[in-house]
């Protein structure tokens, strides 16, 4: 069996790779997948928060590249569902630790024993970044709405499609009001896919619920009402391949729904 | 002024050096106590150079100095006599110094009587008339620091700092693990090695969510009053590895230990501030934490069962006494606890491969 190993990058800081390596992980595990999230912002790691899985961490990567244990010892099983495993970043060291090749081959080997290895990467585009891309072979470019995020997304898919490794890259914006793209205060999923010319692998709307789940240490994809987990689970399924449209999330539901109702009836402009 | 120079720290009813090192780290936090001489007076308590040494660097830290010891104990008097501290009578001293100066302030005399190491603050006094001005600000420190419990029976032995790289303990634990077969299937591997690694978490569960969860104080294993015996402590026999940890060197942190600090030590570790989340402390004898513990602890991590983990508030992530684990239980969420003026200090200890913890107030 040969996975796939998928990196999570932006180049910005705060767009949500993090979220995203844990909603798209959680929900490739839940549709039947055996998934290894890696997280290689060692240092500064959150993705054993975000999965609610800190208590469990003993060995880390810094520990399977230095030899201290085995790869196996070093993964951490997810509480719900056995087929996610996490391997975490050290919080008490830094980038340097880990180099590229160390990272490849730590993905190949993994890629060997799960459907898809997917690599939280962290911010910016140094050792870092380069080491998180080493073993990958495929990119999901995170990025938000706003114009810096926008303009460092397009930096990283120029560094993407500089190495040969990476064979596909795919866009997902994260974050997106409605309500501001509606007034025209947002750049809508439309631009954003312009200006980069990327493809498109999802659309996340803006949540709350996201800011609870990650305090609560449960990705939101194992909440069924939320519109976010909705969204990282079409993503799963179209990274499995499954055509599946795009939420429309312009749409207007419930409350909001019912506003535009009266606005239309009282003859004032949605 | 000569006199205005000096600084009297009564510890006479300290029992044990670390009553020493907390209460003088105490006092030096008065920013009274900077620049002078410090005068120290102490009970009937062995130190030894080194430990007087350490003392000394503490002192020295706030660019006082320590210039007289009053000891009953004669090891103590002798170790500082070696090294060159005045060993006389704090009373006499005081007397020589205030006839050969000026015949005032004999208000200050009555240190007479033995005062309780809660107020020890009171004790400490100064001849010049300004520290008057600065009496309430001590009352009022004194207050808080009866409010909190006072943990009086760790034993700390030393303030010297060795960082020597502890990797072969790591090592140690790894062959340990390292030793679990290895079956074809691997995902049973890992689950029963997690498994075997939180053997412990049971325990850990029942009595970190004894006040949250009322169903499950019946099953709470530790008190003495539930009756339920799943876990007999030991009576406490001093062993030799109890003597080993005595005997280790004790490295004194004062700050907060934050995300991502590794503190390493040969000896004991004491901890006077919090350890946040994220921070890892491995020590071969004990862990003592005056503040909220909430990252990793590995006590004993050359093997030594004996140590113990203590700390005001006991939050920790993981738990890790010579090669036993144990991890916080899933429901606490909290991760940094609020801060309060009531604590429940609890010890975590080695029992028959599980890592049980009791609160101080228990015994």
């Amino acid at each position: 069996m040969t996975g796939r190993v998928i990196v999570i990058t932006s180049g910005k800081g705060g767009v949500g790779k993090t979220t995203t390596s844990a909603n798209i992980g959680t929900a490739l595990a839940k549709g039947g997948s055996s998934v290894v999230l890696i997280d290689t912002d060692i240092g500064l790691r959150n993705l054993d928060l975000l999965l609610g899985l800190e208590n469990r961490i003993v060995y880390t990567l810094v520990d399977v590249v230095e030899e201290r244990c085995k790869l196996k010892q070093a993964l951490v099983k997810d509480k719900k569902n056995p087929n996610l495993c996490l391997l975490a970043a050290a919080q008490t060291r830094d980038k340097s630790a880990v180099d590229a090749d160390q990272l490849k081959s730590i993905c190949e080997q993994l890629q060997e024993d799960f459907d898809f290895v997917l690599v939280d990467c962290p911010a910016g585009i140094e050792e870092g970044f380069k080491t998180a891309i080493s073993g990958a072979s495929e990119a999901i470019v995170v990025t938000t709405p706003e114009m810096s995020a926008v303009r460092d997304a397009d930096r990283i898919i120029g560094l993407l499609e500089a190495k040969e490794e990476i064979k596909s890259y795919k866009l997902l914006v994260n974050r997106v009001r409605p309500n501001l793209v509606k007034s025209n205060d947002m750049m809508s999923v439309d631009d954003v896919v312009e200006i980069l010319s990327c493809d498109l692998i999802g659309i996340i709307p803006e949540d709350t619920g996201i800011i609870t789940s990650t305090n609560r240490g449960e990705p939101i994809v194992n909440d069924e009402n939320s519109p976010a987990g909705k969204a990282y689970t079409n993503v799963a399924k179209r990274i499995k391949g499954e055509d599946v449209p795009f939420l429309d999330i312009n749409e207007p539901k419930g409350f909001d729904a019912f506003l535009v109702k009266v606005k239309s009836l009282l003859g004032i402009k949605a | 002024m000569e006199l205005n120079k000096r600084f009297i720290v009564d510890l006479s009813q300290a029992k044990t050096p670390a009553d020493v090192v907390f209460e003088i780290s105490n006092v030096l936090e008065n920013p009274e106590a900077a620049n002078r001489k410090i005068w120290l007076k102490l009970g009937n308590i062995a130190l030894n150079q080194s430990q007087i040494l350490s003392i000394k660097s503490l002192i020295s830290s706030i660019n006082s100095t320590l210039s007289l010891i009053e000891c009953e104990c004669e090891q103590t008097e002798l170790a500082a006599a070696t090294l060159g501290i005045n060993t006389k009578d704090v009373e006499e001293e005081l007397q020589s110094e205030l006839s050969s100066l000026e015949p005032e302030s004999p208000k200050d005399e009555p240190s007479e009587q033995y005062i309780p190491l809660e107020d020890y603050k009171k004790d400490v006094k100064m001849d010049e008339p300004s520290i008057s001005e600065s009496d309430p600000a001590l009352s009022t420190d004194n207050d808080e620091s009866i409010e909190q419990p006072e943990e009086k029976e760790t034993f700390v032995e030393t303030v010297s700092s060795e960082n020597k790289e502890d990797t072969h303990k790591e090592e140690e634990t790894d062959s340990s693990m390292t030793s679990h077969t290895e079956s074809e299937d691997e995902k049973k591997e890992i689950q029963t090695e997690l498994d075997s690694i939180f053997d412990s978490e049971v325990k850990l569960e029942n009595i970190l969510s004894e006040e949250k969860d009322l169903s499950q104080m019946q099953n709470w294993p530790l008190t003495k009053e539930s009756g339920v015996d799943d876990i007999e402590i030991p009576e406490e026999v001093m062993t030799d590895e109890d003597y080993a940890i005595l005997q280790m060197n004790t490295q004194y942190h004062k700050q907060t230990v934050r995300s991502g600090q590794v503190i390493q030590s040969n000896g004991n570790v004491v901890i006077i501030g919090d350890c946040h989340p994220g921070c890892e402390i491995h020590a071969a004898g004990d862990i003592t934490v005056w503040g909220v513990l909430g990252g990793i602890a590995h006590a004993g991590c050359n093997g030594n069962t004996k140590a113990r983990i203590r700390a005001l508030t006991l939050n920790a992530i993981q738990l890790r006494i010579a090669e036993s684990y144990a991890r916080r239980p899933d429901h606490i969420k909290n991760i940094y606890v609020e801060k309060s003026n009531t604590f429940t200090p609890e010890e975590a200890r080695y029992v028959n491969g599980n890592i049980v913890i009791l609160k101080t107030n228990d015994k």
